[in-house]
């Protein structure tokens, strides 16, 4: 995976608002509290993706054991940080990973949006408010993080691939698209 | 005399020259016009299909090992349209009528895009 590709969708985010020291200091000072939560995590997780029909079909019979295997390294690779580049560039291949499986940014960030809920219901129950709210905070930054390299590295990989398929260069894909778009536009409106 | 001037010029002689071109477009490899006699709303379009059909072109050379590649054509059942590489920068496409002198209008039209390719690259 290439630095700059995460590094350029990293700086899109503005600074004041980017996953940051703090955010990886509050995961990391409650790491053995949050790890107490990964079974029950790990399981309410897949038992959702597992009880959801199209979910349910990115998996193959045998996989659930590994799957949670999966998640449970990445927890724990998670709350032990370093936040580095590397742990981006991670992210951004899981997120290829994730592709090659049809696992969609619609299932993905569904899944995020529970793992934020789970995890702020317990953080609130159990420590001083004020550290609860600086562990939310880090985990709402991270999901946004995660999600902007999954996302846009799927975009930014797409025009590449088609690119070299099809010789349409990016900048013309994105006017073709732009062409596209204003006339959908004028029709809804 | 300005680059858009000596576009302008290309595409006027074109025109004067065959009268069997019906329509000329020059745009930018990102499928922006940059001279051109199409109407305004076709325009966009042309010149924006008229790059990504050069892209394909270089592509399908390049994977089929026909060498550099010269020309794309799409033919249809009352016209044709020709599209050429203008170096790395642009490209070049002509509408011309199926029933008129096709040798002439791909002459003139490869020429026109050598200067094309000139004049982008100035
Ligand atoms: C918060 C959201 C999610 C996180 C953090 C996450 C994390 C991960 C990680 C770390 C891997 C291993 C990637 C590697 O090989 O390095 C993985 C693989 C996988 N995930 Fe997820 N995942 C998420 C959501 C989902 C969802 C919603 C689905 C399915 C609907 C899913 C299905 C899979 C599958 C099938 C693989 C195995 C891919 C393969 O190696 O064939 N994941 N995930």
């Amino acid at each position: 995976m290439k630095a700059e590709l995460t590094e350029n969708i990293l700086n899109q985010i503005p600074d004041s608002v980017r996953f940051n020291q703090d955010d990886a200091a509050a995961l990391v000072a409650h790491q053995s509290f949050l790890l107490s939560l990964e079974d029950e995590l790990v399981k309410g997780f897949y038992d959702h993706l597992y009880a959801h029909e199209t979910t349910r079909k990115i998996f193959t019979d045998d996989e659930r054991e590994a799957r949670e295997k999966t998640l449970r390294d990445w927890y724990q690779r998670t709350l032990s940080g370093p936040f580095d580049t590397h742990y981006w560039e991670w992210q951004t291949l899981v997120g290829l990973v994730h592709i090659k499986r049809n696992v969609n940014n619609a299932m993905v960030a569904g899944m995020w949006g529970w793992l934020q809920t789970f995890l702020g219901q317990h953080v609130l129950e159990k420590l001083p408010s004020e550290e609860a709210l600086k562990v939310i905070k880090a985990v709402h930054a991270l999901q946004a993080v995660v999600m902007a390299l999954i996302s846009e590295s799927y975009q930014r990989n797409m025009f590449t691939a088609v690119d070299k398929a099809a010789g349409l260069n990016e900048a013309l894909l994105y006017r073709l698209v732009s062409i596209e778009i204003d006339e959908m536009l004028a029709q809804a409106r | 005399m300005s680059k858009s001037e000596e576009l302008k010029k290309i595409h006027t002689e074109l025109r004067e020259n065959v009268p069997d071109i019906s329509g000329v477009m020059i745009a930018s490899y990102e499928g922006l016009s940059i001279a051109t006699d199409f109407p305004e709303d076709e325009a966009i379009r042309i010149a924006a299909v008229s790059a990504a059909a050069s892209g394909l072109g270089n592509r399908i050379s390049g994977n089929a090992a026909l060498g550099e590649p010269e020309e794309v054509m799409v033919k249809g059942k009352d016209g044709l349209m020709l599209i050429y590489l203008a170096g790395e920068k642009g490209v070049l496409a002509v509408r011309a009528s199926a029933r008129g002198n096709l040798g002439l209008v791909r002459l003139e039209a490869s020429e026109a895009a050598k200067e094309v390719t000139r004049i982008l690259n100035m």
